[in-house]
């Protein structure tokens, strides 16, 4: 453990301002943070885009089968943590581990050197994600959608790539529209072909990125029903997801992560966070949250 | 290889042949405008036969080569008893030939403006000629003077054709005293900076008012 | 006063010049394709120096007038010993010319694609090449055939230029045949419009059903 004085020297040191010194993680009683064996691991990682540093010292496992949830305001960072464990932003500096192995370093000639494409390569084909966007191919069926990749990347027989989409598209309720093009489904079912072609991959770790935020009010609901069914049948499938609902963030997760200024500020389990937070920049997050939903 | 004396004694000459490129280009251009317009009204025409018809034509001379169209002009006019000196068929041909483009660029123009102004126009009670005049023309054109502008500079380069029907443009005067001393490089080479110092600045010129009048429509939003 | 086999005579003697025209336009068309491919994926590449040489290969060939290409490459290159035949002359000097202007449409078309798509392939870890075979090129082809439908009648527009160096294709036989049939001169050149129009149509309509392949799915 660093003490207080230390971080206060370096800082100094640093000339880094004030506000920039590392809050105090407050972990909830009863909260499992470390691992023995952690699927996922950020040590210290931090994020710049030019000027704005976004995260700022990030330290995190995750658990095999574990459902996260990151919540926080817009602009916290929270985007960006998961963007970066699907490779799709590179950390500024940190260590990212996913199964013990650095994700962005690897290990030439005992030596370490920056990953090529064949270890990103590697290391994603334990990631996979779903967008706020759904990003679907559009020159693509719903079946092509969700066979594509099973097929190219995997090298799965297409027969079986076929049949098991069409079993993973009976789960969402999209089973009756495989031959649509994405153009022709509302964003809800869109969203949820999305969800069905991510979940083909059978990655280890799943990420949701605010899935639900593009949609209409009135398709949000399908949208978590299909996610909470998947996520109590995928008991294996560890599911990181980042979103402003936390009611559905209640009934699914394992522990809740609540990310302020760059920095993880307080986490534990659904029903302390919501109902007892600690630090005043939750509490004061959350009670916007109720006031919202009271307009 | 490359003699500099000989470029600066057929430097002004080429010069001189430069001249008529730009007549040919600027007056091509201006016919190019107006027949383009009329391209454009007739295509709109109520009259299904009018609209079908000028479709059909424009659409003809579009995908038939600016060479064959200027032979054309220059054999068979004359068997109409239609005398004209070779630079004024070399523009009608120009102009013949970008009206079609152009009358594109119109048609993009106008369906542009939306359609509330038409109907603003009628509830104010303006004749046809007013709301064309003063409503739909003024707000149509602006935003295709970039595209217009591109149509210029290609109709500059493509004014060598005229050296298939004899008019002393910039490359046939080229040629001649290419053949006469046996020495293409200079010339060639010449013919082919003169050409690229009028038309690279002058897309650059282009690209930038078409960022230009991208952005106020933006702000407006 | 027009006999009806007279017309038919000229037209089959077109028809048959019409084939120089014919290859021509299709040699051109796939070097051109080649070059517009090339340079346009180096103009998005990352090194500046790569990007600058394509650029400026780019803006010489379409800020300079096709004819005068064409002259320079068949008159000028003998004197650095490059003598080329005139159909050869005809296919590099079309090709670079509209290889040049195609590279344009073929960045634009590649840039069109969104990044979220770029990024939904890499979540789904296609390799590079993959990425751009089932994700990245299908739908900057879309972008690209009407832009690249245009320049392919330019280009064989294009072509007839080459009568002016001699070579005999479809326009220079109408030219040869007019001197020796003044009388006909409004039959002969009708007619090669006709056959240059209906050439053009038969590009045009294959572009518009590649478009109409390409836009499945897209309302």
């Amino acid at each position: 453990m660093e003490s207080a004085d230390l971080i206060i020297k370096t800082a100094r040191k640093s000339k880094i301002q004030k506000k920039d010194i590392k809050p105090e993680m407050i972990v909830h009683e009863g909260t499992l943070t470390t691992f023995d064996n952690p699927l996922v691991k950020y040590i210290n990682v931090k994020k710049n885009f030019g000027e704005l540093q976004v995260l700022k010292g990030i330290d995190l496992e995750v658990g095999y089968g574990e459902k996260l949830t990151i919540i926080g305001s817009s602009g916290s960072g929270k985007t960006t943590l998961i963007r970066m464990l699907m490779t799709l932003e590179k950390p500024s500096s940190g260590i990212m581990e996913i199964e013990g192995e650095s994700l962005w370093t690897m290990k030439k000639n005992g030596k370490t050197v920056p990953a090529d494409e064949a270890h990103l390569r590697k290391m994603r084909s334990k990631v996979g994600m779903v967008f706020q966007q759904y990003n679907l191919f559009p020159h693509m069926t719903v079946l092509d959608n969700c066979t594509i990749a099973p097929i190219k990347v995997k090298g799965m027989d297409p027969e079986e790539a076929k049949e098991q989409a069409i079993q993973m598209l009976k789960r969402v309720k999209m089973s009756d529209k495989i031959n649509y093009y994405p153009n022709q489904l509302s964003g809800g079912q869109k969203q949820r072909v999305a969800i069905a072609r991510a979940v083909l991959m059978r990655p280890k770790i799943l990420l949701l990125d605010e899935v639900t935020s593009a949609l209409d009010p009135e398709m949000v609901g399908e949208v978590l029903n299909v996610l909470n069914e998947i996520a109590q049948e995928e008991k294996e499938m560890t599911m990181i997801f980042v979103t402003h609902e936390l009611d559905f963030a209640r009934e699914i997760s394992d522990r809740i992560i609540f990310i302020n200024e760059g920095y993880i500020l307080e986490q534990g389990k659904p029903e302390s966070i919501l109902n007892d937070p600690k630090s005043e920049r939750l509490q004061a997050f959350l009670s916007r949250f109720k006031e919202n939903r009271n307009l | 290889m490359w003699s500099w004396s000989f470029t600066f004694k057929v430097l002004p000459k080429l010069l001189s042949a430069a001249k008529i490129t730009f007549i040919a280009t600027i007056l091509g251009f201006l016919l190019a405008s107006i027949l383009g317009l009329v391209w454009t009204f007739l295509k709109r025409a109520k009259i299904h036969w009018i609209s079908s018809s000028a479709t059909a034509i424009v659409e003809f001379i579009r995908r038939t080569p600016l060479l064959i169209q200027l032979f054309f002009l220059y054999y068979t006019l004359p068997s109409f008893n239609i005398r004209l000196p070779a630079l004024t068929v070399g523009i009608i041909g120009l102009g013949l030939h970008y009206s079609t483009y152009l009358s594109e660029v119109y048609r993009a123009g106008i369906e542009a403006v939306e359609k509330e102004q038409w109907e603003a126009a009628k509830s104010l009670n303006f004749t046809p000629y007013q709301t064309w005049t003063l409503v739909i023309l003024p707000q149509a054109i602006p935003p295709i003077i970039p595209m217009m502008g591109n149509y210029l500079i290609t109709l500059f380069k493509e004014t060598p054709l005229l050296a298939a029907i004899s008019v002393v443009e910039l490359l046939q005067q080229a040629k001649i005293i290419g053949s006469e001393y046996f020495q293409y490089l200079e010339v060639f080479t010449l013919v082919g900076i003169i050409f690229f110092i009028f038309s690279y600045p002058s897309s650059l010129l282009v690209q930038y008012l078409e960022i230009k009048l991208k952005n106020p429509a933006e702000k407006r939003m | 006063m027009i006999k009806i086999d007279k017309i038919l005579n000229i037209l089959l003697r077109l028809i048959d010049a019409s084939k120089v025209t014919i290859s021509l336009t299709i040699v051109a068309a796939l070097l051109a394709s080649v070059i517009a491919f090339i340079s346009g994926i180096l103009l998005l590449n990352r090194h500046k120096i790569i990007r600058f040489l394509v650029r400026t290969y780019v803006e010489i060939f379409r800020g300079t007038s096709l004819l005068v290409q064409l002259y320079w490459i068949y008159f000028v290159l003998p004197f650095f010993s490059v003598e080329l035949p005139k159909f050869t002359a005809g296919v590099v000097a079309i090709a670079l010319n509209y290889g040049a202007y195609s590279a344009e449409i073929v960045r634009a078309g590649f840039l069109s694609v969104p990044k979220e798509q770029i990024e939904a392939a890499k979540a789904l870890n296609f390799t590079p090449s993959q990425k751009m075979r089932y994700i990245i090129f299908p739908q900057a082809i879309r972008i690209m055939l009407p832009g690249l439908g245009n320049q392919m009648i330019e280009l064989i527009k294009g072509t007839a230029l080459v009568s002016l160096i001699g070579l005999e294709d479809l326009t220079y036989s109408g030219v040869i045949m007019r001197t020796n049939d003044i009388a006909d001169t409004f039959i002969i050149f009708i007619l090669i419009l006709v056959i240059y129009y209906a050439i053009s149509s038969i590009f045009a309509s294959g572009f518009k059903l590649l478009e109409k392949r390409a836009n499945v799915g897209r309302a």
